[in-house]
């Protein structure tokens, strides 16, 4: 698809540059269109301005200068409250899951569509019937089929079923665009493909677009449309997977292809072990229930 | 014997790689005397004489003192039993400062936690003089300002309350403000990122992480509440501790001691009670 | 198969809600029954404070400007009422200690020494200061000394409870482990649970000391001393603008003594 229709394109980030106080800037005069349904991969090593960008597209982080677009919404001109409503059409998903600990997973899950709950409804924690099956819906969805489950306090779970529940709780927004930032970094191996396979099949099956903030290389060949590589704020790469050759990757990551193998390798065996530790835990919590 | 010839507790055989392993984990383990440590440690010697010249410590002086104390304990026993009858109303009167001091300050406390909390108030300028303005009602002393309040409502329990509950919020206030400030800020973004406002994020976010600390704080308040309103009978605000003024400073000690014994027992049933409770709800 | 499960969900979740709800309001009934007895019992009345609201104005008329001039007179007073504080915090420390180990459970070497040293360790917390501090005064005559002895004592019983509060919560496995390798109890004691509650405590004792702080300011209202007693003079001579430079002061006492705690809080535990 060479020619952008106006239609066709579903976030336009207009020259945007975000300083935070008097140092330099995080990322500098970023320009890029996305389309409906693209698949988008940031990659790059931390620090280069990946959850900066993606948290400008939403406005958890205002940019000093420049425009986000969202659908046709020129996020800077709205109002509070026209911001809120903005928001609720885009999902953000974390790296840390970002549960409500001391909450049941259902109620993590409905909390998804507390911008337009209204205010005594809100007060009282009282969610409507369809807020709850629609909740039920994206938690079968999201692959969490066992309803003994719903009811348990979210800090039970193991990093893979929390990673789920998040994305449930973002699809109950029924948003148009899904940001990720890092979603599949405190996972183990085998979550990771199902995490991703997962958020692949929403996407896909809804025609959603997805931002994506990664610095697994491998994962990102597997699942990208499109891939924008950062380096000091700026884009140096954007292209597809089948373009990222070991000279770009060097580039990216200014090391070796080799050595950023490598680095992945033993960052998986470690997010292995603190995945069994934190499950350990989980179970050991549910068993004192 | 054997045993120190071979193995373990052979020191001739001066493993000097473990010899030098063990020196290094001594070395980090005891304490460095630096000078700057050693100038602190003077420092606080000073304070500490200057200290204890000022307010006139005297061992000598307890000991001498001893036969005016032992005197005083003997006109404290035996307590006056008779007593009780009159001292049931006071406990009664007690606990009902502590229990609407408490229920009030526990309200009032709320609204301005959440201002007071800088990662949910709405703006600086509201939270940095409401930050003050709870340091200066907890500044003050329960005493204090029942004196002052004294002057407005008479004297009576009434002031005391009025006392109790300002002190309380800014305590309390100030403690729960803190605890939202230290939320974990993941869930909160969560909340934002899918279009919640200010306070939905913090009902939703901030409040069920904070909840158990603020009910154990309203009950450990309740029975400081309830301690310090024998205090506050110091200004005449009734209660067991307008007996136990009353009967020292006429030397009723024996109707003192009496009011003494009630108050112990009041407050190890509060303190066990509170216990109880804690345990049911967090 | 999904709508049912997830209208089988919502009844579940609103019988929950129903059975909580309840819970919530019948405590809720029970408070505000309380409420009402204790504020009856209380003499609490909104339109006594409103009309007395006025004098109270008016006292705080007649205390503007603050006196500044008697300013230096009360620097001997403040310094006093601080070090009466820190004695009367590091003092029962000495004190505090032992009889923990005695009340904690897990250290005791009888349960009834932990019962007796539990209720030794209330009386002592529960006497206000207030009253220790008038009987000494009787016994010992005016001054700070007396109010260093009762913040000790007082402080002697809540240091206690913080302490044996922090004793008995240390993880049973690790004094379960010490004393299977054949560790004495003061071994037990030293290395295996001193380390684990020394944060704990040392956050108590700063509690503490802040807490004294403010308790030695009205001590001086009995004649134990500091700056309460310079306050008391001013009162009773209606001296209302050195009245209200003390409370200044005191407060000042109260925000240097806030931010001294959170220091060293910060590094030291």
């Amino acid at each position: 698809m060479d020619e952008h229709s106006n239609h066709d394109v579903m976030v336009d980030v207009r020259n945007v540059t975000k300083a935070y106080g008097n140092a330099d800037p995080a990322i500098k005069n970023i320009n890029l269109t996305f389309r409906k349904g693209e698949f988008i991969v940031l990659l790059g090593p931390s620090g280069v301005g990946k959850s900066t960008l993606l948290r400008c597209l939403n406005f958890l982080v205002q940019p000093t200068s420049g425009d986000i677009v969202i659908d046709g919404e020129v996020l800077g001109t709205l109002s509070k409250k026209g911001l809120l409503a903005a928001r609720h059409h885009i999902g953000m998903i974390f790296q840390e899951f970002n549960l409500v600990n001391r909450m049941s997973v259902l109620m993590n899950v409905m909390c998804g569509r507390l911008g337009t709950l209204p205010f005594w409804r809100a007060l009282t924690y009282n969610f409507s019937r369809e807020d709850h099956e629609a909740a039920v819906r994206a938690l079968i969805r999201a692959g969490l089929e066992d309803p003994e489950l719903y009811l348990r306090r979210a800090d039970t779970l193991s990093g893979g079923q929390k990673q789920r529940v998040a994305i449930a709780r973002m699809m109950v927004q029924e948003p148009k665009v899904i940001l990720a930032d890092e979603p599949i970094a405190s996972l183990d191996v085998i979550m990771r493909t199902q995490i991703m396979d997962l958020i692949r099949d929403i996407a896909d099956r809804e025609g959603l677009t997805v931002v994506m903030s990664l610095h697994q290389l491998d994962i990102a060949r597997k699942y990208a449309d499109r891939v924008i590589a950062l380096a000091g704020g700026q884009v140096t790469f954007d292209g597809p997977p089948t373009e990222l050759t070991d000279e770009v990757v060097e580039r990216v990551f200014m090391k070796p292809a080799s050595a950023v193998e490598q680095d992945l390798r033993a960052e998986e065996a470690r997010a292995a072990a603190e995945a069994a530790k934190s499950s350990n835990e989980a179970k050991a919590g549910s068993d004192n229930d | 014997m054997r045993s120190f010839e071979h193995g373990l507790y052979d020191v001739s055989k001066n493993n000097s790689a473990e010899h030098a392993v063990t020196e290094a984990m001594l070395q980090a383990s005891s304490p460095k005397l630096t000078p700057m440590r050693i100038l602190i440690l003077a420092i606080l010697a000073a304070i500490y004489w200057a200290a204890i010249q000022g307010t006139e410590i005297s061992l000598n002086e307890i000991v001498t003192g001893m036969p005016a104390i032992a005197e005083l304990l003997s006109e404290m026993f035996p307590p006056d039993w008779s007593y009780l009858g009159e001292l049931f109303p006071r406990v009664i009167e007690t606990l009902q400062i502590g229990i609407i001091a408490t229920i009030i300050a526990s309200i009032l406390s709320l609204p301005l936690a959440f201002l007071a909390a800088k990662n949910v108030s709405p703006h600086p300028l509201i939270y940095i003089p409401i930050r003050f303005f709870l340091t200066v009602c907890r500044g003050v002393s329960e005493l204090i300002w029942a004196l002052l309040f004294v002057v407005a409502v008479g004297l009576g329990p009434f002031a005391g309350v009025i006392a109790l509950i300002i002190y309380c919020v800014g305590v309390i206030g100030k403690l729960l403000a803190e605890a939202v400030e230290a939320v974990d800020p993941g869930p909160l973004e969560a909340m934002e990122a899918a279009g919640a406002s200010r306070w939905k994020v913090f009902l939703y976010g901030a409040w069920p992480q904070v909840l158990p600390l603020y009910l154990s704080y309203c009950l450990y308040y309740w029975d400081h509440n309830t301690r310090q309103a024998v205090v506050l009978g110091f200004v005449g605000a009734g209660g067991v501790g307008y007996a136990l003024f009353f009967n020292i400073s006429t030397y009723y000690f024996e109707k003192a001691m009496m009011a003494m014994i009630v108050l112990i027992l009041m407050i190890v049933i509060i303190d066990r009670f509170c216990l109880f409770l804690r345990q049911r709800i967090i | 198969m999904t709508d049912a499960v997830a209208a089988g969900m919502f009844d579940a979740v609103m019988e929950q809600r129903r059975v909580s709800r309840r819970q919530v309001l019948i405590i809720g009934s029970i408070i505000l029954a309380l409420g009402l007895w204790s504020a009856w019992g209380a003499e609490f009345n909104l339109a006594k404070l409103a009309f007395g609201m006025p004098a109270f104005f008016d006292l705080f008329a007649r205390m503007m400007p603050p006196d500044l001039s008697v300013v230096p007179s009360l620097m001997g007073p403040m310094i006093e009422t601080l070090e009466m504080a820190l004695l009367g915090t590091t003092i029962p420390i000495f004190f505090a200690l032992p009889l923990a180990f005695l009340c904690a459970v897990n250290t005791s070497p009888y349960p009834i020494v932990s019962v007796i040293a539990r209720l030794l360790v209330g009386a002592f917390r529960t006497v206000p200061e207030l009253i220790w501090a008038m009987v000494l005064v009787t016994a010992v005559g005016l001054g700070p000394f007396p109010g260093v002895i009762a913040l000790t004592l007082h402080s002697i019983g809540g240091l206690g409870k913080f302490y044996y509060e922090a004793i008995e919560s240390t993880d049973p496995g690790i004094i379960e482990a010490m004393e299977a390798a054949g560790a004495s109890r003061f071994k037990v004691i030293w290395f295996g649970i001193m380390p684990n509650v020394l944060p704990v405590m040392m956050s108590s004792t700063l509690f503490y000391w802040e807490y004294n702080n403010r308790a030695s300011t009205v001590l001086g209202l009995v004649g134990a001393g500091g700056i309460g007693l310079a306050l008391t003079h001013a009162l009773q001579d209606f001296r209302y603008q050195e009245v209200i430079t003390c409370l200044i002061l005191i407060v000042l006492i109260l925000v240097v003594i806030d931010r001294l705690s959170a220091f060293l809080r910060a590094r030291i535990i």
